[in-house]
């Protein structure tokens, strides 16, 4: 710890020593329109052939030597500016840009000589315009951010109706989802058709898949930043849509004009209201929806202080026959001071609390009641600081804490019992310096140092191996009273060196490569095909062990035709160690040993991605390519322990390629044309290699862990979009949307299962037909059609 | 607004097709293994049933082992051998009956004609014979969604009367007969997790429906008779019923993956080299009931 504070202390004084001639260019970037921060807006210097772009809330600093200046402020889907800065004093400047209202015409292509995915540092970054979004085909018309990810190279799902996604061959618990900053535990409303995501209220969306900065950890294999909103300070304003799905309303306005401003998005599904119109009783006596939530205020105090709060609360609600339900969802809460201790010093305090809980069980007045509740809670306290030395140089560091209260089962009603509770705590600090030497090279380099403590109060057991607790080798148990430390992770091992490079060829093509170690200590515990809502989160500690993974990348970046194409290539390999995999036919719903359930075990991860996008013009879109291999080992003595006999196996969501090819074609100043084509290659399966008779069951024999594939998927989506020209006396206007989901209504096998047939008549020993079964999700095409508006 | 719900619900089912259809697929095909089952009881006779793996797909039938050597033992002591049916080839059974409370395991000798992998001693795991509490009473009641207990769908049911063991971690598995015939592929278990000690029967618990609602409209003379049968299981047994169970169809996307089911039994010098199939030791009683209309 004293090692990393010297290190910083060095740093930061070597940096001022040097720079003391410098006067500062600094402040924000905002939307004309609606005063909402701009991210990731670059502001360059020509002359210098440098720049920076703005953070995470919109501010931007550069330092430089005395003298004027030509700035160029350049934003895809904005009108660029340019203007002359006399530099002779540290200079303050808030910066408006307005929308690119003249997408059509091929020209206005912003001509950026060095384009950020080039000159970046940043890599295995996937990044949508939620305006993009909006335009691509989407199921039922519900413009979803999660599954237009899972577009891009190296994200995918097992399959549709499924929870979460995989980022390259990570497992689904091993994304940290932030909204706000708040971490999201669940992103999928109704079993994983939907994200939770409303895209009205979304601002940006940012997915790190490698190259993970150090300001983010807790999670092995990507960070999806999410950022809402913030409210429009200039008016009042409102979007909205009505689907067959759902309807959404947004509003937002000023509170006191450009000093603050709130939003407050809500969205509600009504499939229980068309279920209920259903005349076969089994289909209307079931409930079946999802509401959402988000809001924010923000209040510019001064120049240098800015406060944000933020919530978002979600619930899915599931019934059946009105005898038994399920309810889950998220809650978040976020408050956020960003404060200027100087032009050069940024910094935020944050504040957050996420609670995910679920619950389910039969109706209150039934005869024997019951209900299971599980809950995880987290309340964060993070503080940042970014320091911009000059145009080449700039430090992030930070601290942050996690406070983790799980509640893994409450059952109340006839019987009343509860799974001990658990708690964590998860401090961490980290530095990163982001530093141009030269021309040609950027360099970022970081360290982040995370430590966990399990702590009481708790019971633990104690078995005879800890390394393989057994139930039958429960050899006692101790008590560890309230805050006692029951395991403490807090040596080396907690070490997280991250390490990014660009080296820039010219302007056009660069080479990049990172390193990154990320550490996880809660893990979720499931082991279905896909995450189901009723699954927790359950926190490192005697036994279960944190997880790590080491990752490198490594890729090629090209811009070209005036940066209206961009395409890379990037191949990464990844190392897991201390991966949660599950004993044969486990227990883990209300199991107080869920202990002697787990099996550790690693995993290797590798394969190559192409992207080649073209941002504007009338066509534009990407082609994604991936081709991967993901697989995990879990070694034991015993046989019937071993997964796969201790052999590697193909991880269930191992897809060897991944094609998607997504376009929008602006046919007219009204109509615009949407398509996606998606095409992989089968998930792994497990099959049967034998069959024996017990009783009046033919028991299926499965070995070779996840050694069959399914058939190929492959789908096509179709939308047209109608927006009629504004009428710029009237504030309303509406926009239509039409979209086809699986155009050719392929049945696309979500898995294969083997199931017993009918017993062979005459036979004089037990014996059945066998048959293998292909599961669809959507049998056939889904049109839908949405009306949007916004006044 | 009526478009609209009729598009709405035209939309929904179409969601709501989702298909399932019987495909061709090629599966490998593994080595031949011995398959032993049987059980013994505080009630009936005891029996082991001895075959071979087979092939996923094969149609034929399951082969079986005929000519072994199969006896019951309490710890050291062989109590009965048992001898193979005529009629039904690799069916051994004996009239011997265990007691509650003591320890029995068997004994599986195999030589002939058989694959190698299932030649040799074979042993249970040992186990006890565990009480299992009387079956009160089956009683007809109507039944309907404002009665205790509730049932969907309005009619006559059967309910279960019976108490569970006290201080004792207990396992039960329910096999019901109607008419003689017992139902197909059914696996009922439940244990006392909370409900230690609990009465079903009336007040802090209702008794439990464990049939209905019987069918009102038969023509046959002979009315409905429901025969069901309780029997005291050890975790083990209930961990391998519940495994086998959750085999039956295993690929939907909540479905955990799906699992090699082993039960009990392993070659009497290596622990590790497992057969398949389950020998289970349980106390058992049962309890009838003639529908009235």
């Amino acid at each position: 710890m004293r090692f990393l504070l010297n290190l910083l202390f060095l740093a930061l004084s070597f940096q001022a020593f040097s720079q003391n001639l410098l006067h500062t260019f600094s402040g924000y970037v905002r939307d004309a329109k609606t005063g909402e921060e701009l991210i990731g807006v670059n502001v360059v210097i020509p002359k210098l052939g440098d720049g920076t772009s703005t953070n995470l809330y919109g501010y931007y600093s550069l330092s430089m030597e005395p003298g004027v200046y030509e700035v160029s402020i350049q934003y895809i889907g904005y009108q660029s500016k340019a203007f002359k800065i006399d530099l002779n004093n540290d200079l303050k400047m808030n910066i408006e840009l307005s929308e690119n209202s003249t997408e059509l015409n091929e020209v206005t292509v912003i001509a950026e000589k060095r384009d950020q995915n080039v000159s970046s540092v940043e890599m295995s970054v996937a990044q949508l315009d939620i305006k993009d979004v909006k335009k691509m085909p989407a199921l039922l018309g519900e413009v979803d951010i999660i599954r237009s990810l899972t577009l891009l190279p190296g994200i995918s799902t097992i399959g549709e109706a499924s929870n979460g996604f995989n980022v390259r061959g990570g497992n689904t618990d091993q994304n940290l989802i932030l909204l706000d900053e708040a971490p999201v535990y669940n992103s999928s409303h109704l079993f994983g058709f939907f994200s939770i995501f409303n895209a009205d209220a979304v601002k940006d969306v940012k997915l790190y898949k490698g190259g993970i900065p150090s300001r983010y950890g807790g999670r092995l294999s990507s960070v999806v930043d999410v950022r809402q909103k913030d409210g429009n300070n200039k008016e009042f304003s409102g979007t909205g849509g009505i689907g067959l799905l759902s309807s959404r309303l947004l509003l937002e306005g000023p509170i006191q004009k450009d000093k603050s401003a709130f939003m407050v998005a809500a969205r509600r599904s009504y499939a229980d209201i068309f279920l209920g119109l259903s005349p076969d009783p089994t289909i209307s006596d079931n409930t079946l929806y999802f509401y959402d939530l988000n809001t924010k205020l923000n209040y510019i105090i001064s120049d240098k202080d800015r406060l944000y709060l933020s919530g978002y609360f979600g619930r899915d609600v599931f019934e059946i026959n009105n005898l038994f339900g399920f309810d889950w969802g998220n809650t978040t809460a976020s408050l956020r001071w960003n404060h200027l201790f100087s032009d050069k010093l940024f910094s935020n305090f944050t504040l957050v609390f996420s609670d995910y809980t679920y619950s389910l069980g039969t109706a209150d007045d039934s005869e024997f009641n019951f209900r299971l509740e599980s809950t995880i809670q987290d309340y964060h306290f993070k503080n940042q600081y970014n320091y911009y030395i000059n145009s080449k140089n700039e430090i992030e560091f930070g601290i942050e804490g996690i406070y983790y209260r799980m509640k893994p089962g409450q059952i109340t009603g006839s019987v009343e019992l509860e799974l001990q509770r658990e708690y964590a705590l998860e401090p961490s600090l980290y530095f990163s310096q982001e530093l141009e030497l030269g021309t040609r090279w950027t360099l970022q380099y970081g360290l982040r140092y995370s430590s966990f403590y399990n702590l009481g109060s708790q019971t633990v057991r104690n078995y005879r191996n800890p390394d393989l607790p057994l139930t039958e080798e429960l050899i006692g148990s101790e008590k560890y009273g309230n805050g006692d430390i029951i395991e403490a992770y807090n040596g080396l091992e907690g070490l997280e060196p991250r390490f990014s490079a660009n080296y820039r060829i010219d302007d056009e093509r660069s080479i990049k490569a990172s390193y990154n170690r990320t550490r996880q200590y809660i893990h979720l515990i499931s082991n279905t095909s896909t995450p189901t809502p009723v699954d927790l989160y359950r926190p490192a500690g005697r036994y279960i062990k944190p997880a790590t993974v080491n990752q490198i990348a490594a890729g090629y970046f090209q811009n070209f035709a005036e940066n209206r194409y961009e395409v890379s290539v990037e191949g990464y390999y990844k190392d897991f160690k201390n991966i949660v995999d599950y004993r044969n036919g486990a227990d883990l719903i209300f199991n107080e040993t869920i202990e002697t359930e787990i099996l550790p075990g690693i995993g290797r991860s590798y394969g190559l991605e192409f992207y080649l996008r073209k941002r504007t013009g009338r066509l534009s879109g990407w082609l994604s390519y991936t081709l991967s291999k993901t697989e995990l080992k879990v070694e034991n003595d015993d046989p019937l322990l071993a997964i796969n006999a201790g052999e590697w196996y193909a991880a269930n969501y191992d897809k060897r390629h991944d094609i998607s090819l997504v376009l929008n074609y602006q046919l007219t100043k009204k109509w615009d044309l949407g398509m996606n084509f998606t095409y992989q290659t089968g998930r792994a399966i497990t099959p049967p290699e034998g069959r024996y008779t017990f009783e009046e069951y033919s028991v299926p024999i499965y070995r070779s862990r996840n050694s069959l594939r399914i058939p190929d998927y492959h789908r096509l989506d179709l939308s047209a979009n109608y927006t009629p020209e504004k009428d710029p006396n009237k504030k309303f206007y509406s926009a239509w949307s039409i979209g086809i989901y699986n155009v050719y209504a392929r049945r696309n096998a979500y898995s294969i299962f083997f199931e017993q047939g009918e017993e062979t008549a005459g036979a004089s020993t037990p014996n059945f037909n066998t048959q293998a079964v292909r599961l669809a999700i959507f049998g056939t095409i889904i049109p839908s059609v949405t009306w949007n508006f916004n006044f | 607004m009526k478009t609209f719900i009729k598009i709405n619900l035209f939309v929904f089912s179409l969601i709501f097709a989702s298909c399932q259809d019987v495909i061709e697929i090629d599966v490998p095909v593994g080595a031949t293994e011995l398959v032993i089952s049987g059980q013994i009881s505080d009630k009936d006779s005891a029996y082991v049933q001895l075959s071979t793996t087979s092939p996923y797909f094969s149609q034929g039938e399951t082969r079986v082992i005929s000519g072994a050597r199969v006896s019951i033992w309490k710890g050291n002591a062989e109590m009965a051998l048992l001898s193979e049916s005529i009629s039904k080839p690799g069916f051994y059974s004996s009239n011997f009956q265990g007691s509650i409370g003591e320890i029995y395991h068997i004994e599986v000798d195999i030589s002939g004609d058989y694959p190698r992998s299932t030649l040799g001693t074979w042993v249970s795991k040992s186990d006890t014979l565990r009480a299992c509490p009387p079956l009160d009473s089956l009683v007809q009641a109507t039944l309907s969604r404002t009665t205790t207990p509730r049932a969907f769908e309005e009619g006559e049911y059967a309910l279960m009367f019976f108490g569970d063991i006290p201080d004792t971690k207990n396992y039960y598995r329910v096999k019901r007969t109607l008419n003689d015939s017992a139902f197909a592929r059914e696996i009922i278990i439940f244990d006392d997790f909370g409900l230690d000690g609990a009465y079903f029967g009336g007040g802090e618990f209702p008794p439990v429906s464990i049939y209905g609602p019987f069918e009102e409209d038969k023509m046959d003379l002979e009315k409905d008779t429901l025969v069901v049968r309780v029997e005291s299981i050890s975790d083990d047994f209930q961990s391998f019923l519940t495994l086998v169970s959750s085999q039956d169809q295993v690929g939907s996307p909540f479905d955990a993956p799906p699992a090699l089911v082993v039960g009990n039994i392993h070659r009497k010098d290596n622990e590790r080299e497992y057969a398949f199939g389950y020998f289970s030791v349980v106390g058992t009683n049962s309890n009838g009931l003639r529908y009235k209309p």
